[in-house]
């Protein structure tokens, strides 16, 4: 057929205008894919994870912090309506300690007849517990080959019972598991031992800590929680396995939030660029449109041909895209993980994002293509006849900017509701993006103002070819409002991301700074982001390092998970020894909150309160395991980027009384500035004796910033490309204005214009462009900063505050400029070296 | 029936002190297998008046009759459906699309047309072997002479079997020796196969091989007048303009 020739023809004739097209999309999609891979793979990681622990169990009853409650529950719970099997476990954290060496991990206790109907095992070696076996264990192959343990080892293992505290109690190693399903808890840290024997050892006899719950089929859920709720004696609630995983969800939000924006004004600048390439060939192929409708082409035609035009390099971008994406989401994917776990997750691919890029890639280039389509219609046969007839408006169609202001003001006010939370806050960034690619629609009626106002600004420069470059960019204000908008819109993203980012990063350092106040850190593992259990230090440990020469003073931390309602919260109790205490608090006295917390008040993240609706002064009931649900008073509010604002602070005392939680996870050292070295020293043999972890200040500041470091990184390239992409456009479309020119230029030349002076006419052109696109998309982007700012209240509890980074303005304008005139460098190159016999016969 | 009809035929471009007339009232007939000439000065309508007659344009009153249908009552769609049916175009700029071959740009309008390829191209042997570019078939318009790019042309608007061949300068933009060659070709065409063409021209030379001759002066018929064609030889006969 020959239109698809005559289509295939075209893209071969302009390759530089193709490629930039397909680029365009291919970014689009690219950002999207990758930054939906990085927010659904790690959530499905996180769910995964969390549901192989709890394997076919639908609920679970668990007991706050370190609580326990009767195991005879279970029985009651195996009579509920709907209920198949219920399952009951103990877990605690333990060490073991085999040739020498003392490890830290989780002790689970599981009834090994009935755990199977909840949990899959995937035995490696050895066997399985049996329901006689007493002092048998299992361990995971990974962690038993780093600790060189082999099946029919026997370990000791610390107990809390027995005899006497400390007491060490001896078993053997019957079998090693496969690292999946509930092997993978605790990253393998976990030792599995007969229920009875757990409890006999490490907690109290007939006691549970956990009941998983495995519904008959087709049972209701909610009602079958409903009826086990009834059952079940004060302070203990039923919830779905995953509750605790809603706090790496919560945590992962921000990032989400950032790589949401980064995408949606990527996709919006791959719109723009692709109206503005198919803007172009419509103007470069009238005269090939007039003869085509002249020899009997319909207008329908005409569009089919566009438009299938549009669908090859649509399909051809998404498909790039789809390979540049998967890349750059694995990359992604890594660097976010990193984020809340020492090592990377299981990644685990979803097919969605390439399904719908697929589906939408090729209608998104053809939406972008259709303005730029309809006005072929209007194309003539007459233009094939004579060029009598104007080949292109230079006008402004009165629609563009009445749509464009009208638009603006619906999405404006829709963006402020959502700010302010009267809409859904996520609504937010794509009102944000619709609302910056509707300012493109006013762009035109602004171009004669701005031009004028760009070339008095330049004048003192003094080319005289400034005020041609102003006639030049005036004359087709749709085509330069396009190209200025490329740039703006590359400008925004810039501006207001790079705000965002440059701010939060500072946020986080103010906060890790006020939080992790010391010069060393000796700790166990971080808490499981999925149950908040961390293995303790050793009890002495306090009091040997308060007697280090040098220490000043000694803080210590213990994380723990509790419930407030069906909330996941994660308790963290400290002496706050000093005057300030080290947490991040938001609009509150440092010296008065201490005092409260001395009291037994407690400070809560913003995003707590903000959920609960609670605020300084009023008293909310937690889940105690000892003494049901008791009331406390909130003190304060905190700022909080470890679980999402999900947090609670307290004095270690009231957490002893509330929680019956005994021992601490980390201890923290302040050292006199001449002791450094000294303390360090001693630090380390500590460290090395008791297998802990130690940080000093520096190394974790290090360690939070590489961890922040990827996403960040991420961000920053969308960046880069979205302004490299943004350069390719302005280049394009400066050639074509060179190819319109081109009888005009070589006019010039006769009369008078030199070849240096051409250059610095479409230099000049490019200048003007830039400088009206950097301009608005400087104030663009600052108002997207604010706005995205405000907007963080419901996703944080507070809003972020504005600041303004004139760094990072200069920063952005100057590498806007360069890249704008770099843009424009090949453009007026062409248009100097044009052969004047020839550019004189140019129609 | 004569194959074009025009009534009262008025064009009017733009309004109040700018107001243009191009036509001011053409009254016209063309019967079939009529060789028509339409001379005139610049301005003295001669191009809006083939415009009106393809369909192109549209009158600002009156009518333009072809087999009948008035093109002036049609919508857009259904006059670039009669033009790519029954109407033949040929440019004085050629108007070949450069990026297909001769073959493709004869079958172009076929194609637009919903005619299958194989058909599509059996015919465009038979058009190209009658203006004589057969062998030139797979060349771009690039690699051949006006006058081969013309032929082209001609071929392309035979394609389709017109009932009318619309001619805007056919050898406006060849040299002599070529334009002779085209105008033979058109003469050949209404006396080998009764087609009806309509050409408007300002060379006397090319105008004296028609059967009638219309002149026109300020947007109205200045004269009428059938003559003697000049048969398709070699030599040009001079024709004064304007006269009977």
């Amino acid at each position: 057929m020959s239109t698809w020739r005559l289509i295939m023809h075209d893209l071969r004739r302009h390759p530089g205008r193709s490629t930039l097209t397909l680029l365009s999309i291919a970014i689009g999609i690219a950002s999207v894919i990758a930054g939906s891979l990085a927010t659904a793979t790690t959530r499905q990681a996180y769910r995964r994870m969390y549901e192989e622990i709890a394997g076919r169990a639908a609920l679970q009853v668990t007991a706050p912090a370190n609580g326990t409650f009767p195991q005879d529950l279970t029985e009651k719970i195996t009579e509920v309506r709907g209920v198949q099997a219920a399952v009951p476990s103990y877990q605690r954290a333990t060490r073991i300690v085999f040739e020498h060496k003392w490890l830290f991990l989780i002790a689970i206790g599981i009834d090994p007849v009935h755990d199977a109907d909840a949990r899959e095992y995937d035995l490696r070696e050895g066997r399985f517990l049996a329901a006689d076996d007493t002092d048998s264990g299992l361990l995971e192959v990974g962690f038993a080959a780093g600790a060189g343990i082999h099946v029919g080892d026997r370990v000791k293992f610390l107990s809390a019972k027995v005899h006497k505290p400390g007491h060490l109690g001896t078993i053997t190693i019957v079998g090693l598991l496969a690292p999946r399903g509930p092997a993978g808890f605790n990253k393998g840290g976990a030792l599995f031992l007969p229920l009875k024997f757990a409890q006999r050892y490490l907690g109290d006899q007939g006691k549970t800590n956990t009941i998983d719950i495995v519904l008959a089929d087709g049972a209701d859920e909610k009602a079958a929680a409903q009826h086990v709720r009834e059952i079940l004696p004060p302070g203990l609630d039923v919830h779905p396995p995953d509750s605790a995983s809603q706090l790496a969800k919560g945590t992962m939000m921000e990032v989400e939030w950032g790589l949401s924006f980064a995408s949606v004004f990527a996709v919006v600048l791959a719109f723009i660029i692709i109206a503005n390439t198919f803007l172009m060939k419509v103007s470069e192929r009238r005269p090939q449109i007039a003869i085509l409708r002249a020899v009997g082409a319909t207008r329908r035609q005409i569009v089919g041909i566009m438009l299938r035009e549009a669908l090859i390099l649509g399909i051809a971008g998404t498909l790039l895209g789809c390979a540049v994406g998967l890349a750059g989401g694995y990359g992604l994917m890594v660097a976010v993980t990193r984020l809340y776990v020492d090592n990377p997750l299981p990644v685990v691919f979803s097919p969605l994002p390439f399904v719908m890029a697929l589906v939408f890639g090729p209608a998104f280039s053809l939406a972008a293509a259709a303005v730029p389509t309809w006005a072929t219609t209007r194309v003539t046969p007459l233009e094939a006849m004579r060029p009598v007839v104007a080949r292109e408006g230079s006008g402004v169609p009165r629609w563009m900017p009445i749509s464009g202001l009208a638009l603006l003001a619906i999405v404006g006010g829709l963006l402020v509701a959502s700010v302010h939370g009267c809409l859904p806050s996520w609504l937010s960034i794509g009102l944000g993006a619709l609302a910056v690619a509707l300012v493109v629609l006013v762009i035109p009626v602004l171009v004669r103002p701005l031009a004028a106002f760009t070339s008095w600004l330049l004048r003192p420069l003094g080319f005289a070819e400034i005020p041609l470059a102003q006639r030049q960019v005036v004359r087709r204000p749709v085509r330069s409002a396009l190209t200025i908008g490329v740039v703006y819109v590359a400008m925004a993203i810039g501006v207001g991301l790079g705000s965002i980012i440059t701010t939060t990063v500072g946020d986080v350092r103010s906060w890790y700074r006020q939080t992790l106040q010391g010069d060393f850190f000796l700790r166990t593992a971080f808490p499981d982001t999925t149950t908040g259990e961390s293995a303790l230090v050793p009890d002495a440990l306090e009091e040997e390092v308060r007697h280090i020469p040098g220490v000043t003073s000694v803080d210590t931390m213990r994380f723990f998970n509790t419930h407030i309602g069906d909330r996941a919260v994660v308790v963290v109790s400290r002496e706050f020894p000093d005057r300030e205490p080290p947490i991040a608090l938001y609009r509150a006295d440092s010296q008065d909150v201490r005092r409260r917390l001395l009291q037994g008040e407690m400070v809560i993240g913003t995003k707590l309160a903000q959920d609960l609706c609670v605020n300084p002064g009023d008293e909310i009931e937690v889940d105690t395991a000892q003494h049901g649900k008791q009331k406390l008073r909130v003190a304060a509010l905190a700022v909080d980027y470890m679980v999402g604002g999900q947090i609670m602070y307290i004095h270690r005392a009231k957490a002893e009384t509330l929680f019956s939680v005994q021992g601490v996870n980390t201890v923290l050292a302040t050292v006199r500035p001449d002791s450094l070295s000294a303390v360090q020293d001693a630090l380390t043999q500590i460290a090395r004796r008791d297998q802990l972890m130690l940080h000093s200040f520096a190394d974790l500041s290090r360690m939070l910033d590489r961890m922040m470091g990827g996403v960040i990184g991420g961000l920053r390239a969308i960046l880069a490309l979205g302004f490299v992409v943004a350069a390719f456009g302005i280049a394009n479309t400066l050639t074509m204005n060179v190819l319109e020119q081109t009888r005009e230029l070589a006019l010039l030349r006769v009369v008078a214009m030199t070849r240096r002076q051409v250059r610095r006419l479409v230099l000049a052109q490019a200048a003007i462009i830039g400088h009206i696109g950097l301009g608005l998309g400087m104030i663009d982007g600052i108002t997207t900063a604010y706005a995205i700012g405000a907007s963080m209240m419901p996703l944080l509890g507070y809003p972020i505050e504005f600041h303004l980074h004139p760094w990072l303005l200069a920063g952005c304008l100057g590498f806007g400029l360069t890249l704008v005139l770099v843009a424009a460098l090949a453009p007026a190159r062409r248009a100097a070296r044009l052969d004047l016999l020839i550019a004189l016969q140019y129609e | 029936m004569p194959l074009l009809e025009i009534r009262a035929l008025k064009r009017t471009y733009g309004s109040g002190e700018l107001c243009v007339q191009a036509l001011r009232g053409i009254d016209l007939k063309v019967e079939r297998g009529e060789f028509l000439a339409i001379m005139g000065a610049s301005g003295s309508g001669k191009s809006t008046l083939l415009h009106m007659l393809g369909g192109v344009d549209r009158a600002t009153s009156g009518q333009v009759l072809l087999e009948g249908a008035d093109m002036n009552a049609l919508s857009d769609d259904q006059r670039t459906i009669l033009r790519r049916q029954r109407i033949g175009f040929i440019f004085q700029s050629f108007n070949l699309l450069p990026t297909l071959t001769a073959e493709e740009n004869v079958t172009l309008p076929l194609e637009l047309g919903g005619t299958p390829t194989s058909k599509a191209r059996a015919r465009a042997e038979v058009v190209l072997g009658m203006v004589g570019m057969l062998r030139r078939r797979t060349h771009l318009p690039t690699m051949l002479s006006g006058g081969e790019q013309q032929r082209v042309a001609i071929a392309r608007a035979l394609a389709i079997g017109p009932a009318l061949l619309l001619a805007d300068e056919p050898t406006g933009n060849l040299d002599t020796a070529n334009g002779r060659q085209v105008t033979n070709l058109l003469r050949q065409l209404v006396n080998q196969q009764r087609q009806t063409i309509v050409m408007v021209t300002h060379d006397p030379n090319v105008a004296a091989h028609a059967d009638r001759l219309v002149c026109l002066r300020d947007g109205l018929i200045a004269s009428d007048n059938e003559q003697t064609p000049v048969p398709y030889a070699d030599e040009p006969v001079a024709v004064k303009f304007g006269e009977t």
